[in-house]
């Protein structure tokens, strides 16, 4: 396990700091500069000066002087502003939560109608029922925002109360209102928290606002609203007088949002952490182990998809192993190559790199990486367009992929548009073709719908029609069904072999489960931890003739759909993965394994042809593993 | 309560059933715009078993979990868990027996509040009114042995742990109220297939260890079959077929033939898949299911394909003790006019 420990975010520092400085301001202040501020001077509307640094105003007072003075009246104002705002609006908004039903639905409406009224006119209106003054001002503002921060902290409750861990404390017998502060409230502390850094700055704009229309503070008190509307009046004469408020009230506003923000990343547990680096293993996995599984491989002039030696790194100086190591693969046309393992095994890495759609960040070498015979290994050469239509590319997740605010029609059809240079029509005949290709009902109907409009299926369906828009000789399908239903599942599979076979066309098929390639495709390889520790044709994967520890561990931990199997107790993969900033020595799944020896933990198994048959990255395995429980 | 109204309760403590739906509906949204999702339900679990809930993502049965365990006020119907109906309770007295069923959730990532401690998330478990029993130290370290993690995490938060690993300290916080009924909702869908094993087992294990009655939620009838003695299943909002889980086996009904057939089977490859579906089907709402059959407009024997068969759009077919073909003498029914064993027998054509 990582260490980690809480750190404290820097805008944290900034804003406590910063609203420090003008809370001590605020209190000094009118102390040592208040004699000063008052001193008239001959020296009307001045501009600045040594001595009036910020110039001065129509009687001749310095501004400087002034602005600082005026800290402390309108901080205090935009305090119980805030105080008053956010505090009624918090118990308003929590009481409604917690009542019952019929409450609930009153108290709502009733916020409806409140925030109908913008803030600024129920505040216009309460100053100019009571006589304007700072008292009347303050209480007319802070009332005001009442219904805007009920609401938020209303919506914000409710949402926190459907979450399933407060469900399920309700359902351990906690009362409603234990529930409400053990749970509801501390996981709406940190977005109070910014909300009344928010209510505080908008506190002081708009009581700056009040007094700038002279309905707020009075003659002669001054707050920098006051200021800043005399220094407006003498804009076209002496810009600079209001320079000193207008900055005031900007760094004010700034170091109570830095504040909320910084206290509500510190409060979360799951914030910034920091993990104590690991030193980098003066041996690096992998890196031998890489040649023997390319020379394995014969060269294959047929291939639609050829690899040889993929690695991908996060940086070349990154600690731990490389993400992907010394990946070897060919695809055929009409053939399904499927790729199995654990979450984070570098699967979807494998595939985005020959896809070339690898994140920006990643540094990635192969040997070959070509796609009917064309090299686009080089990084340097530009073969965008190429790629774009010679590989379809379909997600697990489609509705990620499709812009909800688009039709799904020009979607689609925007790779023939826009690479193939294909009309608006012939584009569009195109895809209606594809999509009923892909077994999309009313394919004409759905051009012109929104992708939520789709079921789920059909969205994946549409992806599939969108990535053989212009029929590319080689299908990518990362884990395009684990996001959908049995029923759905079975249908995609089916569409994805009638593809394969209509269109003798090269399929990789992804995923973490053993018994939907094993269904699909011809060949698998197995991945752990970056390698390919095993590839078998699917023939020896149906009769449980693998041969690394791995795939059968994978084998044995799936359920299967047979009167016999709730007799047979699955057996369980121990332990994790290793995780990616983890230093790999030796075998990377020896933690795990069953038959580790020595041997495992010092020296990484390349990929070899084992004595009985079977091709695996094992020192131990010689060939097929029955049953592991037997062998052991 | 007159005598019609006890009858339910009598027959289902008299039968050793654990949890007990009747006649339950229910649905979402409030007043006059509520919507029903669960239709008529009816469903008994024996003391001890496990019966699976088994159907399609929308099915309802993330609603029938909610309604089960007093989230969700049933629009008709009663519950019975042991012996009171819990249903009818509020306030206090239903505080009280909730504690009697306890959920674990769907999402690892959402069950567990992240501000808390695994420590404290279980303290408040064995002991909501928060008194801190003496023993409670070592019960937590016991429940956390029970479900395979070191005692050492309790002062950890849930960012720090993985799927699996939260999954079964959802498992820990479950037991640690000591239910009578245990309901897992899709328990290991979110977890990658090596982890899910692990989690399975560990609840086989539990309830081969102190009895306690399981209800399991899934889609995938190889983890029904693995984990359950008995299934049922949704459609659309409405229990299709139940009894016995070796009815996967000789499904009745043509919906639970086609979820069956769904599943992928390496030994069969592609051909064991069934045949794509007949398309349009898809996508209704169980708020508003079609007439009749509510599975008509996908059914492979139903009226789309065969002529025969309009019944099943102008009647709905009522869930009926079916003749069990299998010769294992279970107990099983299905609500389908057209029923496979007789289709297979002969007698349906
Ligand atoms: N909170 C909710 N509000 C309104 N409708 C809901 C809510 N939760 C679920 N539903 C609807 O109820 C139906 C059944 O959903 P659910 O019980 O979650 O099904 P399952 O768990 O079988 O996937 C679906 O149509 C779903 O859209
Ligand atoms: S090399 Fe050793 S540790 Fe690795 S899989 Fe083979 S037996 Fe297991
Ligand atoms: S009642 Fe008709 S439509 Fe419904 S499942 Fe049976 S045969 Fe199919
Ligand atoms: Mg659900």
């Amino acid at each position: 396990m990582t260490t980690s420990k809480r750190r404290k975010p820097f805008a944290l520092w900034l804003g406590a700091a910063l609203l420090l400085a003008l809370s001590v301001l605020a209190v000094v202040a009118p102390i040592i500069w208040g004699d000063s501020a008052a001193a008239l001077s001959s020296e009307v509307r001045g501009g600045p000066s040594a001595e009036h640094l910020l110039g001065t105003d129509p009687l001749g007072r310095d501004v400087l002087d002034r602005t600082l003075v005026a800290a402390r009246l309108t901080l205090a104002m935009a305090a119980v502003t805030t105080l008053i705002a956010v505090g009624g609006g918090i118990v308003l908004g929590a009481t409604i939560v917690v009542a019952g039903r019929r409450v609930r639905g009153l108290g709502e409406r009733l916020i409806d109608l409140m925030i109908a009224y913008p803030p600024i006119i129920v505040a216009l209106s309460i100053t100019a029922i009571f006589r304007p003054s700072v008292g009347s001002v303050v209480v007319a503002i802070g009332l005001a925002f009442v219904p805007q921060f009920a609401r938020l902290t209303n919506t914000l409750a409710s949402s926190v109360s459907s979450k399933d861990y407060v469900v399920v404390a309700r359902l351990v017998g906690l009362r409603p209102t234990r529930l409400l502060f053990r749970h509801v409230i501390p996981n709406l502390a940190g977005p109070l928290l910014v909300l009344t850094s928010v209510g505080f700055a908008s506190a002081i704009i708009t009581l700056s606002g009040l007094s700038f229309i002279g309905l707020g503070v009075q003659e002669p008190s001054y707050d920098w609203g006051r200021l800043l509307a005399q220094a407006l009046q003498d804009l076209g004469v002496n810009p600079i007088e209001a320079f000193g408020p207008g900055i005031a009230i900007l760094i004010t506003g700034l170091a109570a949002g830095l504040l909320g923000d910084g206290l509500n990343q510190f409060l979360d547990p799951r914030g910034p952490v920091r993990r104590r680096r690991r030193r980098r293993a003066a041996t690096s996995g992998g890196a031998d182990a890489r040649t023997p599984h390319a020379a394995l491989l014969a060269p294959a002039p047929d291939a639609v998809v050829s690899v040889r030696d993929l690695t991908i790194a996060a940086s070349p100086e990154s600690v731990g192993a490389p993400l992907v190591r010394g990946v070897s693969l060919d695809v055929r046309a009409g053939e399904i190559l499927g790729i199995v393992g654990e979450s984070g095994s570098g699967k979807s890495l494998t595939a985005m790199a020959i896809a070339r759609l690898l994140a920006p960040g990643l540094h990635w070498s192969a040997e070959t990486l070509s796609i009917n015979g064309a090299d686009v290994s080089d990084a340097r050469e530009q073969t965008p367009v190429r790629l774009a239509t010679d590989v379809g590319v379909v997600f697990q997740d489609p509705s990620s992929c499709f812009n909800p605010a688009r039709h799904v029609g020009p979607q689609i059809t925007e790779v023939a548009r826009v690479h193939q240079g294909l009309s608006k029509r012939a584009a569009n005949e195109l895809a209606i073709e594809r999509l009923r290709e892909a077994r999309v009902s009313s394919p004409e109907v759905r051009m012109r719908q929104y992708p939520h409009e789709l079921s789920g299926g059909m969205r994946q369906r549409a992806m599939i029609a969108m990535a053989l828009l212009t029929s590319p000789s080689l299908l990518i399908a990362d884990e395009p069904t684990t996001a959908l239903d049995v029923t759905v599942q079975a249908d995609v599979l089916q569409l994805l072999h009638r593809i394969s076979t209509t269109r003798n066309m090269a399929i990789v098929l992804i995923s973490h489960d053993i018994k939907v390639v094993s269904t699909l495709c011809h060949r698998v390889c197995v991945m752990y931890a970056g390698r390919i520790v095993e590839e078998l044709t699917v023939e020896d994967l149906r009769e449980g003739r693998v041969c690394h520890p791995y795939t059968r561990a994978l084998l044995d931990a799936a359920p299967r759909l047979e009167p016999s199997a709730r007799q047979v107790p699955l057996i369980p993969l121990p332990g994790r993965p290793p995780q990616p900033d983890q230093p790999i020595v030796g075998c990377a799944f020896a933690d795990r394994c069953p038959l580790v020896t020595d041997r495992c933990r010092q020296e990484d198994p390349a990929l070899r042809a084992l004595p009985r048959g079977g091709v695996a990255a094992c020192h131990v395995s010689t060939g097929p593993l029955e049953d592991l429980l037997v062998t052991q | 309560m007159s005598p019609s109204e006890a009858a339910p309760v009598l027959r289902h403590q008299a039968d050793g059933f654990a949890l007990s739906a009747v006649g339950v509906s229910a649905g979402y949204g409030g007043g006059r715009r509520s919507r029903d999702v669960l239709h008529d339900i009816d469903l008994s679990v024996p003391a001890g078993q496990t019966l699976g809930i088994v159907g399609e993502s929308g099915s309802g049965k993330s609603t029938l979990a909610r309604a089960l365990v007093g989230q969700l006020r049933p629009s008709a119907g009663k519950i019975l868990l042991g012996d009171v109906e819990i249903s009818a309770l509020r306030g206090r007295r239903l505080r009280e027996n909730r504690r009697r069923i306890q959920l674990i959730p769907q999402d690892p990532y959402a069950s567990l509040d992240p501000r808390m401690t695994i420590r404290r998330a279980l303290y408040e478990a064995i002991d909501p009114q928060g008194r801190r029993p003496a023993q409670a130290a070592a019960r937590i370290s016991e429940l956390l042995a029970t479900v395979s993690l070191d005692p050492d995490v309790a002062s950890r938060y849930p960012h720090e742990f993985s799927g699996g690993q939260r999954q079964r300290i959802a498992i820990a916080r479950a037991l640690a109220v000591q239910p009578e009924v245990i309901i897992a909702d899709e328990v290991t869908s979110a977890l990658d297939s090596s982890v899910q094993a692990e989690v399975l087992n560990l609840l086989r294990s539990i309830q081969a260890r102190t009895a306690i009655t399981m209800l399991f939620i899934t889609h995938d009838l190889s983890v029904a079959n693995y984990m359950c003695d008995e299934v049922a299943v949704l459609y659309l909002g409405r229990l299709v077929e139940k009894g016995s889980s070796r009815l996967l086996f000789s499904p009745d009904h043509p919906y639970t033939r086609r979820l069956v057939d769904s599943i992928p089977n390496p030994r069969a490859g592609l051909s064991g898949l069934s045949a794509p579906e007949i398309t349009g089907g898809e996508g209704a709402d169980p708020a508003n299911p079609p007439a009749g059959c509510a599975f008509h407009p996908r059914c492979p024997n139903g009226p789309r394909l065969r002529d025969d068969r309009e019944r099943c759009i102008t009647e709905r077919p009522e869930l009926l003790p079916r003749w069990d073909d299998t010769g294992d003498g279970d107990h099983r029914s299905a609500a389908c006019h057209f029923p496979l064993s007789e289709v297979r027998a002969g007698l349906g054509d």
